[in-house]
């Protein structure tokens, strides 16, 4: 009976991956020192985010960007990346969260999970660059079909030094929302 | 982009134990709260973490008392980088374990030396690849040409169980806690 659930759940999560990008807000800091050698900590959200990672890519108009949570962008794990809100396009990856450790409940009402996942840079890409802690919920109804992911947790990372910064560190937290179509 | 997050080689090991000595090592007692999630039938079973949780785990593994047992923040325990040690506050040559090694820092220090924040990876005895990252942070201050003793504090992410390489452990128990710093160890 469990291991029924248990494949109607992966079933229904695989049945998001086709639509399996949310709306991601983050809040934290980010801390380095500057030229002088003072202590620069500063507050980050999702639009700072999105200029440095989009301004890498070469965007200059940040309109109509948003951050998302792409879940199982491939076996390795998920990633937060850039979309154009208008036509759901990918700009750039941010972090991608891969090579997940979970805790997993499965119940009737859904999937619950405690998860840790190794942060990566895409521009610093050698290792691991910090680490992730999500809790997420997939609901499901009585069909087994997903109806409902929340997810939220926090990251902390570090940046090596590159062009004007130096050594940079960041912390904060993460939502998600809806969905994204 | 494979698996491989930032790796303990026996080498790197070597080469941290040969120049220890010279490490300018502090010791700093900490108080540690966390939480540890495991799976479930119906719900995830979490437990809190303190410093007793580590003190107890480390007192049961060697089969000795909890007294004068205390989590210690050990900067510069080797040339890998720090550790998170349960040790006897009398003498930590007594008894000393290793909780999780922060190796690896990437850290920076303000001009003045009243501020310093490092990322570390965190690993533990089961395993050479990383378990997790930390990130603690030192401030002090002066006043009247004295510098204060440090506030520090660190993050901890983190996970236990079987290190596979192409996948992840059914029954990981993933961790996270802020500790604190209460006092220095060393005289």
């Amino acid at each position: 009976m469990r291991v029924g659930f248990v494949a109607a759940c992966l079933l229904a999560a695989g049945s998001v991956q086709a639509q399996s990008y949310y709306r991601l807000t983050f809040k934290g800091t980010i801390s380095t020192v500057d030229s002088s050698g003072n202590e620069v900590v500063r507050k980050i959200t999702d639009k700072n985010l999105i200029q440095e990672w989009a301004g890498r890519a070469g965007v200059t108009n940040f309109k109509n960007l948003t951050l998302a949570l792409h879940r199982n962008v491939d076996s390795r794990g998920d990633a937060i990346e850039i979309l154009n809100r208008k036509d759901g396009s990918h700009v750039a990856t941010v972090f991608p969260l891969f090579f997940p450790e979970s805790a997993t409940a499965v119940s009737s009402k859904g999937v619950t999970e405690k998860r840790f996942a190794y942060l990566y840079n895409l521009h610093q890409s050698e290792f691991s660059r910090g680490t992730a802690i999500l809790n997420q919920q997939l609901m499901i109804n009585k069909k087994g079909q997903t109806n409902r992911f929340v997810s939220s947790g926090e990251l902390q990372w570090y940046q090596l030094p590159e062009g004007a910064h130096s050594l940079r560190i960041g912390s904060g937290t993460f939502k998600v929302s809806k969905a994204i179509k | 982009m494979n698996r491989t997050t930032l790796r303990l080689s026996l080498l790197m090991l070597l080469v941290a134990l040969s120049v220890s000595a010279v490490s300018a090592q502090s010791r700093w007692i900490v108080t540690y709260r966390g939480t540890e999630t495991a799976g479930g039938t119906n719900k995830l079973r979490t437990i809190t973490v303190t410093e007793r949780t580590f003190i107890e785990r480390c007192a049961t593994n060697a089969n000795i008392s909890t007294e004068n047992l205390a989590l210690v923040l050990h900067f510069d325990a080797d040339a890998l980088g720090d550790a998170l040690e349960v040790v006897n506050v009398n003498d930590p040559n007594l008894f000393r374990c290793e909780v999780f090694r922060l190796a690896f820092p990437e850290s920076y220090t303000n001009n003045a030396g009243t501020s310093m924040k490092r990322f570390s990876y965190i690993y533990d005895s089961t395993s050479d690849h990383s378990r997790g990252s930390a990130v603690i942070s030192s401030k002090s201050t002066v006043k009247g040409g004295t510098t204060n003793a440090p506030v520090i504090g660190a993050t901890l992410h983190y996970w236990l169980g079987q290190w596979t390489e192409n996948a992840g452990d059914p029954n990981a128990i993933v961790g996270s806690g802020t500790l604190k710093v209460m006092r220095p160890l060393d005289p």
